[in-house]
């Protein structure tokens, strides 16, 4: 084992832990906060089977991961949570992990090193779709000593962080003495919650920890709910059932809860970009037309992306510049400015391309994409480009896509604006690939010797945005803007200022309070 | 009777084994669940393994053995999406459906029935014409947009009732108004057009002549007789709504067969189709069974067949 | 002969249909005595049995209503008789034997019950005694068997045990008043006069009067004392049996009679009177049966003739005779 290990990581924990048990001695949880969900996954107790982000809703309000990351503004901000802090080695295949002390689980056993290892052990071992970016680079997870966990990665991986933040840490002694199936039904975690009960397909309830490390809730309960209609979920939030949508999705709820004097609609910022990628270039030998990048250009330029935006997305969002680099932020290049609308430009980038009367093409859609897919087949209709709409069932068009078998044409998708992004997408022979581009394959693997941080974030606006930006990998729709419908009553300010905690799913309910 | 109420169980059995056969075999013509499953970095080996842990490995025949053999003894195998047994899933969902349907089912039956019957004792009528009005709101309406209304006005405006979920009595009486407003309209057509019919006969005229009270010939008399096609779409109503009316239980929130059935659709979970099928369509089945039953007990032209 | 049991006068029942007003009965005018047996004849669709429902104000709902005249049923006007007291009435007082035996009876129910049931609202029996009594009625209709009859529906009997059984049901009280709507017309012929007897025998033990329905002067012949013959709504003639038979004064009542099969005869030389009875709805000026009179005269197309009476007890409405 390699103990002579460099450290580069730099130690975060001075400011940005939160003092232990701050507020734990005055104030003592009381009532009810309820939370809408129009669904929360596979509804999964155990920490390693959750399968998709809405899942991890709950098993992230119970446990607590090794470290947590939130989401402020247009960068990540990663906090240690049981690990409280962690070293990388310089080939970013090492990773090691110092654990808290003093963390106990809901039943108040400690916490150690023993837990960490069996948690992880038991991700390697998962079949599950979620397991699989992390187990597929982990070669081993072991405890070091008493207080520090290892990870030897297969390769090297400089968004190892990330990963270590999807997995809360379960409990070894309880789980093999009761078995996984009763734990899946009675869970013990280390998180801000307790569990309390379930019913699959409606609601799970959980309570306040009073022997959290880091955040002992305000509420003594919380209440994740299932309503998968709009109407119902306003109708809740106006009589007081319910104190918070959590997801307002772009329609007629937004204005409802915008004109209601005891309802805010709180946005927050996301990473997630809306986007179109060609369906022949995930591929490497396929001929297109978008393979010429004049012709990805030109259908860029015709999209009016304001309209989206105001049209479909009622004005929560905002047009997106390059595909996966988040504007305005850290990683963006100062001189790179908003997509034009500009049908003049695309008409004479199609010409130089030789389709000055465009061409037929086809856009793959579900059935939920299809007002958008709409209205980008009417823009590009401008410039002569025909986009035939194909709808596809959704598990029809998982497989498709995976096995890369959809023909030449355009697949609206979503996908996150960060560094980790670029690397699956611009890297060639991954399953998320958007392009065979060496010259940006190469910048990406650059880009993946520097551990996630400023500095990563420097070379990408240095090195990296201006290519993307010109060659236009996959056409840039829309930086989705999250919505929260919230009753007055509800204090948010702290809730607000910490972030959005992990992908976008986790109610981080637990610095939500009642106003006074 | 004994000879017709036999051979209706064995008849019943049939049907529900063919069901039981008709539902795996239409649950795998959905599509192959591993689709929604699997992770586009998931090896082969994890396939492999996936497919293994759910029994999707072998033939189509063995599964299919494997799958009435479990049904026998009321194991319905695992809900793919939920990873817990599909029959402990139902039980906590059937009891809130069947909950839901009875009192929706009383709310029609009762209003259809006692509206259809004043209706026919005078047609056209100032009852008849409400009924009719009443009724085809309520089949006109769609069931959607009645709960929506019921909600805003009775929970938001009003806040009579909860808006939703599963609860207290008062949680339950706007979705069976919802619900039941939709089967009341057909029941009170089918009553009013099924009492006409017997109102008309010549043996309703004979009980006025021996000078029975007006109660006693509708009640005895003419509603024996209208009974029939009244229990028959009764229990076609039954099946009807536990199967689960999903929009309601959508609209309300209701945790019952409805939702768990079309997630388990959506989510391809087999099993969970299957066991959602197979429960509700015995059931369903028994009703019926007890509905020809009940024929014989009321007609006695059936009963000595 | 003895005292009115039953006086009807210038009774008219309109049913207020959709295609209009139909004048059922139009100032209809007979009487009945205790013990005596009334024949009312005519043809199908003339207004006998909508008569006969208005004495016991059992009009089909909502359509028939009673617009004038006068029902005096021992000394008191049933019509200002409430729902309730007409309750009493019927069953006990005046009973009704239906057109159709096969469906009078009501499908669900054992015999006993629905002969039970009019005892049951009108007497106070005990269990022991009404089933006695359901036998006795039973019994004196001829029913072999009557315990084991009793559990039985009414599917299982056949048409004439129907009728007998329907007539037990009209007599269990003991009415005053019978009205037997052709009762016969659905049985065959053997089984019809045995039931015309048995209904005659009824009568004489129970001192009871009857208005026998029906379009045959064959049982007219056999069972009244003194007959009524309608047309379209009207009593057209009205005589004891005898004086009709040998002197008919109506030339209706003369094509009737014409009109009767004669077992001996050929069936072929049946005849039959021509045309149709005019629309109750939309009645001509003058007599109704001008159209198809074959004595008609220029006077019958526009002035309507008025009941009156001719000999002791004989009454006709024909300008003509007058
Ligand atoms: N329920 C009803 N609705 C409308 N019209 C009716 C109704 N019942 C009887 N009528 C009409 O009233 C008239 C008299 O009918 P009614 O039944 O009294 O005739 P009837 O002399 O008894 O004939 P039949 O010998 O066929 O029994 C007929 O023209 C008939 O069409
Ligand atoms: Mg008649």
């Amino acid at each position: 084992m390699n103990r002579r290990l460099t450290v580069i990581g730099v130690l975060l924990i001075a400011f940005l832990v939160v003092p232990l048990s701050s507020q734990s001695a005055s104030i003592k949880p009381t009532g009810k906060l309820t939370i809408l969900y129009s669904n929360l996954g596979n509804e999964s107790l155990d920490c390693v089977k959750w399968n998709t982000g809405q899942s991890e809703a709950i098993v992230m309000s119970l446990g607590e991961p090794l470290v947590n990351f939130y989401w402020k503004g247009p960068a990540l901000d990663f906090k240690p949570a049981i690990a409280s802090s962690w070293k990388i080695s310089p080939d970013l295949k090492t990773w090691e992990f110092t654990i808290r002390k003093g963390i106990n689980f809901h039943d108040g056993t400690p916490l150690t090193v023993q837990d960490v290892v069996f948690t992880w052990n038991r991700v390697l071992k998962s079949p599950l779709s979620i397991a699989v970016s992390a187990k597929n680079i982990i070669k081993s997870v072991e405890a070091l000593n008493d207080k520090t966990v290892l990870f030897q990665l297969n390769t090297p991986d400089p968004f190892f962080l990330y990963k270590a933040s999807t997995y809360a840490i379960q409990p070894k002694a309880y789980t093999e003495k009761v078995g996984e199936e009763e734990f899946s039904k009675k869970p013990i975690y280390a998180g801000p919650w307790k569990f309390v009960k379930q019913l699959q397909g409606d609601f799970v309830e959980m309570e306040a920890f009073e022997g959290h490390y880091r955040k002992v809730p305000y509420y003594k309960t919380l209440i994740l709910k299932i309503i998968p209609e709009d109407s119902t979920k306003l109708a809740m939030l106006k009589t007081g059932e319910a104190d918070i949508i959590f997801n307002v999705m772009p329609g007629p709820l937004v204005n409802e809860i915008r004109n209601d004097s005891n309802l805010r609609l709180i946005s927050v910022p996301s990473s997630n970009e809306t986007y179109l990628f060609m369906t022949s270039l995930v591929k490497p030998d396929k001929v297109s037309p978008f393979r010429d990048k004049r012709v990805r250009q030109a259908l860029s330029l015709a999209i009016d992306r304001k309209l989206i935006v105001e049209k479909l997305y009622n004005g929560l969002g905002s047009p997106s510049f390059m595909a996966a680099i988040m504007p305005y932020s850290p990683m963006m290049h100062p001189s790179l400015t908003p997509i034009r609308y500009d049908i003049k430009k695309a008409k004479t980038l199609l010409s130089e391309a030789g389709y000055p009367n465009g061409f037929e093409t086809e856009l793959f859609l579900t059935n939920t994409e299809k007002a958008e897919g709409e209205a980008i087949a009417s823009m590009w209709n401008k410039i002569g480009v025909k986009a035939k709409i194909t709808l596809m069932e959704m598990g029809a068009m998982l497989a498709a896509v995976r096995e890369k078998t959809l023909p030449d044409g355009l697949r609206l998708s979503h996908h996150s604006c960060t560094p980790a992004g670029m690397w699956y997408f611009f890297r060639k022979g991954g399953h998320y690939t958007v392009i065979y581009d060496d010259k940006l394959e190469e910048l990406t693997n650059k880009m993946a010797t520097i551990p996630e941080g400023p500095k990563m974030y420097e070379f990408i606006k240095n090195e990296m945005s201006r290519y993307v930006y010109d060659l236009v990998p996959s056409i840039p729709l829309v930086i989705q803007q999250y919505s929260r419908g919230v009753r007055k009553n509800i204090e948010t300010s702290e809730w607000e200022k910490i972030g959005t905690r992990s992908i976008f799913w986790v109610p981080a309910a637990e610095y939500l309070r009642p106003k006074k | 009777m004994q000879r017709y109420i036999l051979k209706r169980i064995f008849l019943a059995f049939v049907t529900i084994y063919l069901v039981t056969t008709l539902v795996f075999f239409l649950a795998r013509i959905t599509g192959d669940p591993m689709d929604l499953i699997m992770s586009a970095e998931s090896t082969q080996k994890d396939w492999d393994m996936m497919r293994h842990q759910l029994g999707l490995d072998k033939p189509i025949y063995l599964q299919y053995t494997d799958f009435i053999a479990g049904v026998f003894i009321g194991n319905f195998g695992n809900s793919l999406r939920w990873d817990k047994p599909c029959l402990s899933l139902i039980l906590v969902h059937l009891p809130a459906t069947l909950q839901l349907t009875i009192c929706a089912l009383l709310f029609s039956w009762v209003f259809g029935i006692s509206i259809g019957t004043l209706s026919a004792m005078r047609p056209n009528g100032l009852m008849d014409r409400f009924g009719k009005i009443f009724a085809m709101l309520g089949q006109s309406m769609p069931i959607f947009w009645v709960g929506i209304l019921l909600i805003l006005t009775f929970a938001v405006r009003w806040q009579i009732f909860p808006t939703s979920g599963r609860g207290g009595l008062l949680n339950l009486v706007l979705p069976s108004i919802t619900l039941g407003w939709y089967t009341m309209a057909s029941m009170t057509r089918m009553t009013r057009s099924s009492m006409l019919d017997v109102l008309d006969m010549e043996f309703i005229k004979m009980t006025r002549i021996k000078g029975l009270s007006e109660v006693l010939v509708i009640c005895k008399h003419a509603f024996k007789n209208a009974m029939i096609p009244i229990l028959t779409l009764g229990s076609l109503q039954v099946g009807i709504l536990l199967g689960g009316s999903v929009i309601t239980e959508t609209i309300f929130s209701w945790p019952g067969m409805g939702r768990l059935m079309v997630q388990s659709v959506f989510s391809r979970d087999f099993p969970l189709i299957q066991a959602c099928v197979i429960i509700t369509s015995t059931i369903f089945i028994t009703i019926n069974l007890l509905v020809d039953i009940t024929y014989g007990y009321i007609d006695p032209r059936i009963r000595y067949q | 002969m003895g005292k009115k049991l039953l006086e009807v006068r210038d009774l008219k029942t309109h049913l207020f249909t959709r295609r209009g007003v139909i004048k059922a009965v139009d100032g209809v005018s007979f009487s009945v005595d205790k013990n005596e047996t009334l024949g009312l004849v005519g043809e199908s669709g003339c207004g006998k049995t909508i008569t006969c429902l208005s004495i016991l104000k059992l009009l089909p709902n909502p359509v028939g209503q009673i617009v004038g005249g006068k029902i005096i049923f021992d000394n008191v006007d049933l019509l200002s008789k409430s729902e309730k007291e007409m309750r009493k009435i019927r069953g006990r007082r005046i009973s009704m034997i239906l057109q159709d035996p096969m469906t009078s009876l009501d499908p669900l129910f054992t015999i006993g019950e629905q002969i039970a049931e009019p005892i049951r609202s009108h007497q106070n029996l005990e269990r022991t005694n009404l089933r006695k009594k359901i036998i006795e009625m039973l019994k004196l209709v001829k029913i072999s068997a009557p315990e084991a009859r009793i559990k039985e529906y009414p599917f299982q009997m056949s048409g004439g045990m129907r009728q007998r059984i329907v007539g037990a049901i009209a007599l269990s009280c003991q009415p005053d008043l019978l009205i037997a709507d052709e009762p016969t017309t659905a049985l065959d012929v053997t089984i019809q006069a045995q039931f015309m007897r048995l209904l005659k025998e009824i009568q004489q033990e129970f001192n009871m009067a009857m208005i026998m329905i029906t379009h045959d002067f064959g049982i007219v012949a056999k069972v009244c004392d003194r007959v009524a013959v309608m047309y379209s709504g009207k009593i057209v003639e009205s005589a004891g049996v005898r004086d009709l038979f040998n002197h008919p004064l109506h030339p209706y009542t003369k094509a009737l009679m014409g009109a009767l099969p004669k077992m001996e005869e050929d069936m072929e030389k049946l005849t039959t009177i021509d045309g149709q009875p005019p629309d109750l709805g939309h009645l001509p000026p003058g007599c109704n049966f001008a159209a198809r009179c074959p004595e008609v005269k220029e006077i019958c197309r526009c002035d309507s003739p008025i009941l009156s009476e001719i000999n002791d007890g004989h009454v006709v409405s024909c300008l003509r005779v007058q």
